[in-house]
């Protein structure tokens, strides 16, 4: 399969499906026993390990079903963890982009907060917004909403539907949940390991 | 200088963790601290209570007497004077000489008869070179040209005399005679050595010169000198008696301190075998707790990698919260020490607990006394924050080498 710049993706397919597996092969986080994965036309499997983290670094963004926040830090210092790794200009640039991105991201008047002190959907909003921040050109997003309630997944998609259009950046996000998979312009379904369906729509 | 944040923001969580980890390093040093003081106090003392109340800083005798000085014979004693007193007197650095007429005597209190050491001294030039005459606890010292004696404490409770009584020194001349002194207590000294008040008996030269037969004879020469300069005093002396023909030799008091100076050699091997346990409790604080940490921070360290940090990045964030546990332990360790040096400082640490000091060859009385070494507080505070650096960059590398499927998922 291949996915186009700006796409945004559904994966979709029941647990055990290879949802997971899918994503972090795309994500460079594993490697395929058969085939080949390729990042704008470079395949993968031959880049050592540090080229490896540096695609990711500057490349993906990675949203994980149970937020990976670090406890520690606060909503804005999450954020600015993963911006620190790639941009390494002034305080109050970064400070700019941090604040943006989680305007953009609904979170303005929390950013003080550590992850204790925010519900569900304002982690992954969070976490959103640090796959975000140093705008890569892909984010990877495994079941986002899994642990939300319906309405805060709403709120969540809409949020990564509205970066997805103003930033166009190439979402592929894998789900169970037949509810979500509505807001994607682009549909595939795994079974057992295999890609049974594959549509786009408008 | 993000990750530099994020370690010691890290030392925030497992809270009872950290601190128990930092009381344990807190604990350990100090320890050391401690009985670093106290080995040092105890090595200062016995060399102070050698130098300042048995030999002075230099002794001065004949090759032939000194080899043979604890048997207190009456051969190859030195015959005064004048000149001979003026050119030692006269060396640069000796601030007092006090020549002594040892010998070997049997008190006697018209029951009882114990051994003891006789020693004749001119009591003017005892006190230039010794400081026994402030600790006379009854009495005084005898004044000059009264013909009396000074006796320990401890020698007077076990003979159960008392100033003004009368004991009898029974002694044999140079010609192997017997002869007495009868001689009236002028005063009672606890000295802090010991051997002061265990057995000997201060009488005056003259006094000890007439009833030993020895004319105007003495064993050796005690000098107080410029302390820390002996070695360079000694060498002038020498120098002096060569010219002058004499064979006479000069001594450092550190001659006399063998016992204690065998017994400082073992006390370096003890504090570094301490050092060295110290040290190892620190070090394996540190990696339990960098491996509980990793355990715990699993998907964490996934999701670091996720992001696209290189290991050692990884391991700098662990690097820098070990560090800030090394540093907190052993800053609270040198503050735990220091409040414990204070205290043995001032208040010392009473030896009656181990038993009588002087049976170890260590000539202290009652209490030891903590001296400071300040270099040990920051040569322990650098080593234990380099140990702290050091024990946590392998478990960092195996925390930071997972999978990172493995990591984020939890495989
Ligand atoms: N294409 C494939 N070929 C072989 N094995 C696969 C393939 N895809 C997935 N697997 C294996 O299937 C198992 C489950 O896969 P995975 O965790 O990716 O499923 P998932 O869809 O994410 O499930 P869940 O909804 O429970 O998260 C894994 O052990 C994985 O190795
Ligand atoms: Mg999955």
């Amino acid at each position: 399969m291949t996915v186009e710049r700006g796409e945004f993706t559904t994966i979709f397919g029941p647990s055990g499906s290879g949802k997971t597996t899918l994503l972090n092969m795309i994500g460079c986080l594993d490697t395929p026993s058969e085939g080949e994965v390729k990042l704008n036309g470079d395949e993968v499997s031959k880049l050592s390990q540090k080229q490896l983290a540096m695609v990711r670094r500057y490349n993906i963004g990675f949203i994980f079903q149970a937020y990976n926040l670090i406890p520690v830090l606060t909503a804005y210092e999450n954020v600015e963890f993963a911006i620190r790794l790639i941009d390494h200009s002034k305080e109050s640039q970064i400070k700019e982009k941090v604040l943006n991105i989680l305007e953009a991201v609904g979170l303005i008047g929390l950013e003080s907060r550590r992850p204790n002190e925010l519900s569900g959907g304002e982690k992954q909003r969070v976490a959103i917004a640090r796959a975000l921040v140093k705008e890569p050109k892909l984010i990877l997003a495994d079941e986002p909403t899994a642990n939300l309630d319906s309405e805060n997944a709403a709120g969540v998609i809409d949020i990564m539907r509205k970066m997805n259009k103003e930033l166009n950046t190439t979402f592929i996000f894998s789900t169970h949940d037949p509810m979500v998979m509505k807001y994607a312009n682009r549909y595939i379904n795994l079974k057992d390991g295999m890609i049974s369906a594959d549509e786009r729509r408008g | 200088m993000f990750s530099f944040k994020l370690g010691l923001k890290n030392l925030t969580r497992q809270k009872r963790r950290n601190i128990l980890i930092i009381f344990v390093i807190a604990f350990a040093f100090s320890s050391y601290l401690l009985m670093d003081s106290l080995m040092n106090g105890m090595e200062e003392m016995s060399f102070d209570n050698i130098k300042n109340y048995d030999t002075g800083n230099i002794q001065v005798a004949y090759p032939e007497y000194w080899e043979d000085r604890d048997e207190l014979l009456l051969e190859n004693l030195i015959y005064l004077n004048q000149d001979m007193e003026e050119s030692i007197k006269n060396t640069d650095g000796v601030l007092g000489m006090s020549p002594e007429l040892r010998f070997k005597a049997n008190l006697n209190n018209g029951i009882d008869e114990v051994a003891v050491r006789g020693v004749g001294i001119s009591i003017e030039q005892y006190n230039e070179v010794f400081a026994t005459q402030n600790f006379v606890v009854e009495g005084s010292m005898f004044a000059p040209g009264e013909s009396k004696a000074v006796i320990g404490t401890s020698l007077a409770e076990l003979m159960d005399l008392k100033v003004n009584d009368y004991i009898t020194l029974l002694v044999r001349t140079k010609e192997d005679t017997f002869n007495t002194i009868d001689i009236e207590i002028a005063g009672l000294v606890r000295a802090p050595n010991p051997m002061i008040n265990n057995g000997i008996v201060f009488v005056p030269l003259d006094v000890a010169q007439e009833a030993l037969n020895v004319d105007n004879m003495v064993s050796l020469f005690a000098l107080k000198t410029v302390s820390g300069e002996e070695d360079r005093i000694i060498k002038r002396l020498v120098e002096s008696f060569k010219n002058k023909d004499l064979d006479l030799k000069a001594y450092s008091w550190k001659e006399s301190a063998a016992s204690v100076i065998a017994l400082s050699a073992a006390k370096k091997g003890g504090i570094g075998a301490v050092l060295s346990v110290v040290l190892l409790i620190g070090m394996l604080g540190i990696i339990n707790n960098v491996i509980l940490s990793a355990l715990e921070r699993t998907e964490e360290i996934g999701m670091m990698k996720a992001l696209g940090m290189r290991e050692w990045e990884i391991v700098f964030v662990f690097m820098v919260e070990a560090t800030g546990i090394g540093v907190l332990g052993g800053l609270a360790g040198c503050l735990l020490g220091y409040a414990g040096v204070s205290w043995l400082a001032k208040y010392g640490f009473s030896i009656a607990y181990v038993g009588d000091a002087s049976d170890f060859g260590v000539p202290i009385l009652d209490r030891i006394y903590g001296t400071w070494n300040y270099p040990a507080f920051s040569f322990l505070f650098i080593l234990g924050v380099i140990i702290a650096v050091l024990s946590s960059i392998l478990p960092a590398y195996w925390a930071a080498h997972k999978d990172p499927v493995k990591a984020i998922y939890h495989r």
